[in-house]
């Protein structure tokens, strides 16, 4: 079964469940949904998508049901589907799916797909009602990497536990895994690789599974009213496999990934009309691509294990202000170094600085529109299947973009 | 000159917009079934931020609230620590990840009383100075 396959099935038991859930007592069943369009144009450079050109090729939706079964149990599904540049081509997949059964404030557990608790908003990202930039900071909510930090199936425990004066704790503690159906961090590796050998062939396909993923988050609610704090963290192994059709024969590649730590720490702070946030994240990845042919001269062509490990690392400052009912203004600084221990280089491709103004006009209860401006200087976070001549990069360009969204 | 003067004018339009909300002074109502007389204000909060668990085995916590207006917004800011628009999106997060059930909301204060009276486990909030039938008020400590 392939990973299409599983999550067209995943799909379709979300669906029988929900659609069993009155049958068997469930209450407060609820359906919600949305659906976003995008525009980008960057002045110099390919971000994202093909965006120098400019292009409307970014088109989310997403639809939800949830049901409580009893008092402290409650079932729930969501299928996503988006089109990113290349990514996504709408096909709806399974987001989450679990059953929640809430024992005690302290202790709950989930079981089924449950998305990885990283991070202030990963439970979130794709939900563009709840934030208020179109394009969140990509210093740590990069879209390459979403869908092997996305979700998991397996099982977690998560609670609330209140320290009198000190606030209230709040963790998750998970295990599982999952497959990754794409994912152009791991095809920007076998790109590299390629790239070196002096070809780009077309892909003919790509698989990946992210075995036994540890995952954890712990935040504090501190006594300080709208201040939150804290750290998450996701460890796991992954495997993927890619065909290229070379000019004489399919080539197949794979590589083996040790995701030794991915790590992020955050804070949070409302007050009033505002809200502050603030999040560093660090990647610790070991990759090997074995076997890849490689030409060497007197000798021939000899298969070699080339390491393409990665310890990107990034972070980002936002503040939004609510000025009323229609209108929240928002500014993010997010920088990105491909290579964290080059940080202070200081040359374009060691680092992506991204300064944001963003615009969020909530016109009705169900319909909103964003714009943003950024002014970014590097291309440290510009793949070459998009920049394929890295000499053309420009080191200071600007983007803008447009978004609209309607919800229920 | 114009110019600087026209964006002023909007800043100003657009802040002002947000503003003018009359303070209120809100009593918590229930459901008679539910089992307590007296709610904390900590308890308040766990029961709206959805972090709490059931009155008893049998019984749901089911809060309520009013879509807009001052008695929402003066609720909010006392008991819940958050503007109407963070309170909306915690709850939006809270759907869209799967993590929560947003409470009931009833466009008038009239609606959110019947609403009370008439579900088992309900909680809500009105302006102090309405008058609440088939419902029991609530002490805060």
């Amino acid at each position: 079964m392939t990973s299409a396959h599983k999550s067209t099935f995943m799909a379709v038991l979300a669906a029988l469940l929900l659609g069993l859930a009155p049958q068997i007592g469930a209450q407060d069943i609820a359906i919600h949904g949305a659906m976003s369009q995008s525009f980008m144009q960057t002045s110099d450079n390919n971000y994202l998508v093909e965006s120098e050109d400019g292009s409307f090729s970014i088109f989310e939706m997403v639809l939800n049901t949830t049901a409580n079964i009893d008092a402290k149990t409650r079932i729930g599904a969501q299928i996503y589907g988006r089109e990113f540049g290349h990514l996504g081509n709408n096909h709806m997949l399974v987001d989450w799916a679990f059953g929640d059964y809430r024992w005690r404030n302290w202790m709950g557990f989930r079981a089924g797909r449950i998305k990885f608790s990283l991070g202030l908003y990963n439970t979130t990202r794709d939900i563009d009602m709840v934030r208020n930039s179109i394009l969140m900071p990509q210093s740590v909510y990069t879209e390459d990497f979403r869908n092997v930090s996305n979700a998991f199936h397996g099982f977690e425990i998560y609670g609330s536990v209140p320290v009198d004066r000190l606030g209230s704790f709040e963790y998750h503690a998970s295990l599982g895994s999952a497959e990754v159906d794409e994912a152009y961090f791991l095809h920007d590796v076998f790109i590299k690789v390629l790239a070196a050998g002096g070809q780009i062939p077309p892909s003919l396909g790509f698989e990946a599974n992210l075995d036994w993923a540890y995952s954890g988050s712990l935040y504090w609610n501190t006594p300080w009213e709208g201040l939150k704090i804290g750290g998450s963290f996701v460890t796991s192994d992954l495997y993927a496999e890619e065909s290229f059709a070379t000019p004489t024969a399919t080539l197949d590649m794979s590589l083996d990934m040790d995701l030794k730590k991915l790590y992020v720490l955050s804070a949070e702070y409302m007050r009033d009309r505002w809200t502050f946030a603030a999040e560093f994240q660090r990647l610790f990845v070991d990759i090997v691509v074995p076997d890849v042919p490689v030409f060497v001269p007197d000798v021939g062509v000899v298969l070699m294990d080339i390491p393409a490990d990665d310890r990107r690392g990034g972070y980002y400052g936002q503040a939004t202000y609510r000025a009323s009912d229609l209108l929240e203004l928002g500014i993010y600084l997010s920088v990105f170094h491909p290579d964290w221990s080059q940080r202070k280089v200081g040359t374009a491709e060691t680092e992506q600085k991204d300064t944001a103004l963003t615009a969020r006009f909530d016109l009705t209860d169900s319909w909103l529109m964003k714009v943003e401006y950024h002014i970014i200087d590097g291309t440290g976070d510009l793949p070459e299947r998009l920049n394929p001549d890295p000499s053309q990069l420009v080191k200071s360009w600007s983007m803008i973009a447009v978004k609209s969204t309607f919800y229920f | 000159m114009k110019r600087s003067i026209c964006i002023s004018a909007l800043i100003s339009t657009l802040v002002l917009i947000g503003l003018g909300t009359a303070a209120a002074e809100v009593v918590m109502i229930a459901h008679p079934s539910v089992p307590v007389d007296i709610v904390e204000a900590g308890m308040i909060r766990q029961i709206y931020m959805g972090q709490t668990t059931p009155w008893n085995d049998e019984l749901a916590i089911a809060p309520v609230v009013i879509k807009a207006g001052p008695v929402r917004n003066e609720f909010l800011k006392t008991y819940i620590k958050k503007s109407s628009a963070q309170f909306s999106t915690f709850w939006k997060k809270a759907v869209f990840s799967g993590t929560g059930t947003p409470p009931a909301e009833q466009n008038t204060e009239s609606k959110l009383i019947a609403y009370v009276a008439a579900t088992p486990g309900a909680i809500g909030f009105i302006d102090h100075d309405t008058a609440a039938e088939g419902v029991k008020v609530l002490s805060i400590e």
